[in-house]
């Protein structure tokens, strides 16, 4: 590690003194010259030839437009507050004339007391409403935000079908209780079963990434993808999988597997899955 | 390339080097810093580009023009804060992050995942 020495540093003090700039940010452009001077020492440059690298990196109007910006962005609010206080004023000024003349002013003051007390109710009033409203207001950007969170989540959806030439809504076995078709009981179907023949390949729905991939008891070869928006899709029942290794990522339309009938299957098929937040969903 | 500066921008000036356009690095530039303090705590100016183009191999460089001017901003609005200490003879700025930015820096890289998801399929790219 090449450190400059004290001589060395002064010199790049006395290239940025006289300059006008902001103290603060003078230091830290020393620090950030001197840096690059012992990055270019370290790598085998003199410090001559470092130097007058420096110069044509930083020439003088540079660290001056550098310094005016941020200039502009320290006093930027003390300028806005100077605004403000002028349109506070203007105002004032304005509204001026608009003051009750001297004769209302005497009426006012005759019927001081009932007035003073008739503006104190209608000034609470006033006040109840304006919470009540923003209140309301808040209630409301809550809700719509809500609802746009809920629309994009949606979007998220993985919708394709992950066989080609085979809809969703084609499925031999739909979303929901169905008759099991080994056990012959009525049971919860998490998915579809879209029928096709041995080795037809099988495509990713959307973007994600590999959480599963390998035998998993009844559900056969499964594998299992990570979506954005919390969802999940899985595909079980195949004949193999893409060699793929649990956290790869994956693109939609991107071949995973083949169909096959591992596990709990009466027939090539593939049993295809939409989870949100781990809970089965109709893929429709 | 032609890097045409606007003089109405205060940060538009600088032309960028490494492989992305000015555009994209401005854009991308307070997450990428956000970023960098939460996973080093905390870095000075220089080491702030010294990481980004080592984590990138030079692809990404954050200019000085677009860097410190925004540093500036983050302390105004009580993302980041500084001290300064002696290093190798001269005053260093230490920036760090705080419990604001580290919301700030969570909520960007959220917006800028499904950004880049979006993006994804707008331009066509999701099928290699």
């Amino acid at each position: 590690m090449a450190s400059l020495s004290t001589e060395q540093i002064d010199q790049v003090i006395d290239y940025l003194a006289n300059r006008n700039l902001d103290g603060d940010f003078r230091e830290e452009l020393v620090d950030q010259i001197c840096c690059e001077l012992e990055a270019a020492l370290v790598a085998g440059q003199a410090f001559n030839e470092a130097w007058s690298d420096m110069q044509s990196r930083w020439p003088p109007a540079r660290i001056k437009k550098l310094n005016n910006s941020i200039q502009f962005i320290k006093f930027k609010p003390m300028l806005i507050k100077i605004t403000a206080a002028a349109a506070a004023l203007a105002g004032l000024i304005w509204l001026l004339p608009g003051l009750p003349a001297e004769s209302e002013t005497i009426v006012y003051a005759e019927k001081n007391e009932s007035t003073e007390v008739q503006i104190k109710d209608e000034s609470a009033a006033i006040s109840n409403t304006t919470d009540e409203m923003q209140n309301n207001l808040r209630e409301l950007q809550m809700r719509n935000m809500r609802f746009t969170g809920a629309i994009r989540q949606d979007i998220l959806k993985p919708r394709l079908s992950p066989l080609k030439g085979v809809a969703l809504v084609d499925a031999h076995s739909g979303f929901g209780i169905r008759k099991h078709p080994i056990s012959g009981e009525m049971l919860m179907h998490n998915g579809i079963d879209l029928v096709a023949p041995l080795g037809t390949p099988v495509f990713a729905t959307a973007d994600g990434v590999v959480v599963f991939a390998g035998p998993n008891g009844a559900n056969g070869i499964q594998v299992r993808i990570n979506h954005q928006g919390g969802y999940t899709t899985v595909y079980n029942h195949l004949q193999s999988h893409e060699n793929l290794i649990v956290g790869q990522p994956i693109f939609e339309g991107a071949q995973i597997a083949k169909v096959g009938s591992t596990g709990a299957s009466t027939g090539p098929h593939l049993h295809y899955e939409v989870r949100k937040n781990d809970e089965a969903i109709n893929p429709c | 390339m032609n890097h045409n500066a606007s003089n109405f921008d205060v940060l538009d000036f600088d032309v960028y080097c490494g492989m992305f356009s000015k555009e994209l690095v401005k854009g991308t530039l307070r997450i990428v810093v956000l970023r960098l303090l939460e996973r080093e705590g905390r870095m000075y100016g220089y080491q702030m580009n010294k990481r980004a183009k080592e984590l990138t191999d030079g692809n990404y460089q954050l200019s000085e023009g677009a860097l410190y001017p925004l540093l500036q901003k983050m302390v105004q609005q009580g993302l980041v804060t500084t001290e300064t200490e002696q290093a190798n003879g001269r005053p260093r700025k230490y920036y760090s992050i705080t419990e604001k930015g580290l919301e700030a820096a969570r909520q960007k890289r959220l917006e800028f995942e499904h950004f880049a998801f979006t993006m994804r399929r707008l331009l066509d790219l999701q099928t290699k």
